[in-house]
């Protein structure tokens, strides 16, 4: 492509950021992202997103969050799936009360939650034994109107299943 | 009043049957129009190749891209993108990045 003269638009510079990051390659998909940079190409929430998503799936979390606050102070505007990401990642580490003051902003920010937002959410409450709290949220799914999936069932089902085992 | 379909009606065509998962259709419309109604354009291959990529048919999206590089439609920036979405889509990272830097 670059070969031929054909220059990469923010599109293509993204969907590479995001490839690498879904492998893991994190630090890849920082080369990729100075090399947009570079070419005067501002990244945005997409491109953002995947590479928040990159470091929560090698567990550096911390990093994620750095990445989400840059976001904010570029002015790019987190959107429902950047907040997915990183709720997901505080939970994942058992850092629940951390994904509970985003999944607050969230609110605050009026940026409404979806299907997987709250299944995210809900594992990490499961996981840290807050089962009732988890079942709330199941509840205000259901009262917004929104269907919880199989992975909501699942996470749910999970804990269940551990308590009644101990 | 009769009129004849052209390119930017059947590359609507095209995408409206990729949209709606039909991509085998899209590309029997393509075979069908090719050359006889209408000559094809770069929109049309890029459409197809996207949805083939979407659905993890990278093998099939890139012998498209090489059909259309033979017949001297020159890929863009769309196409590029499609086939690099598509081949990390499968995992193949190598040939993403390959297509990004030299192909």
């Amino acid at each position: 492509m670059i070969l031929k003269n054909i220059i990469p638009d923010l599109y293509t510079f993204s969907i590479l950021v995001d490839g690498f990051c879904k492998e893991g390659r994190v630090k890849e998909a920082k080369n990729v992202l100075a090399m947009m940079m570079k070419q005067g190409i501002k990244p945005d929430v997409v491109t953002y997103s995947s590479l928040m998503d990159g470091y929560c799936l090698v567990n550096e979390v911390n990093k994620a969050e750095s990445i989400f606050n840059t976001m904010s102070h570029r002015g790019v505007t987190a959107n429902v799936r950047s907040y997915s990401i990183m709720i997901n990642g505080f939970c994942k580490i058992k850092m629940v009360d951390e994904a509970m003051k985003l999944f607050k902003e969230m609110h605050r920010k009026q940026i409404f939650p979806d299907v997987i937002t709250c299944s995210a959410l809900i594992d990490g409450l499961c996981k840290s034994g807050r089962i009732s709290y988890a079942l709330e949220h199941v509840d205000e799914m259901h009262d917004r109107g929104q269907q919880p999936d199989i992975i909501t069932y699942n996470s749910i089902l999970d804990a269940l299943c551990k308590k009644t085992s101990c | 009043m009769r009129f004849h379909l052209d390119q930017v009606s059947y590359g609507t065509l095209i995408n409206g049957l990729c949209k709606v998962g039909e991509t085998r259709a899209a590309l029997e419309l393509l075979r069908r129009v090719d050359g006889k109604l209408v000559q094809p354009n770069v929109v049309m291959y890029n459409t197809i190749i996207d949805s083939m990529c979407k659905d993890k048919l990278v093998n099939d999206a890139f012998e498209l891209y090489s059909e259309m590089v033979a017949k001297r439609i020159s890929p863009n920036v769309v196409t590029y993108s499609a086939l690099i979405s598509g081949f990390c889509i499968v995992g193949k990272l190598k040939d993403a990045i390959d297509f990004f830097l030299i192909k």
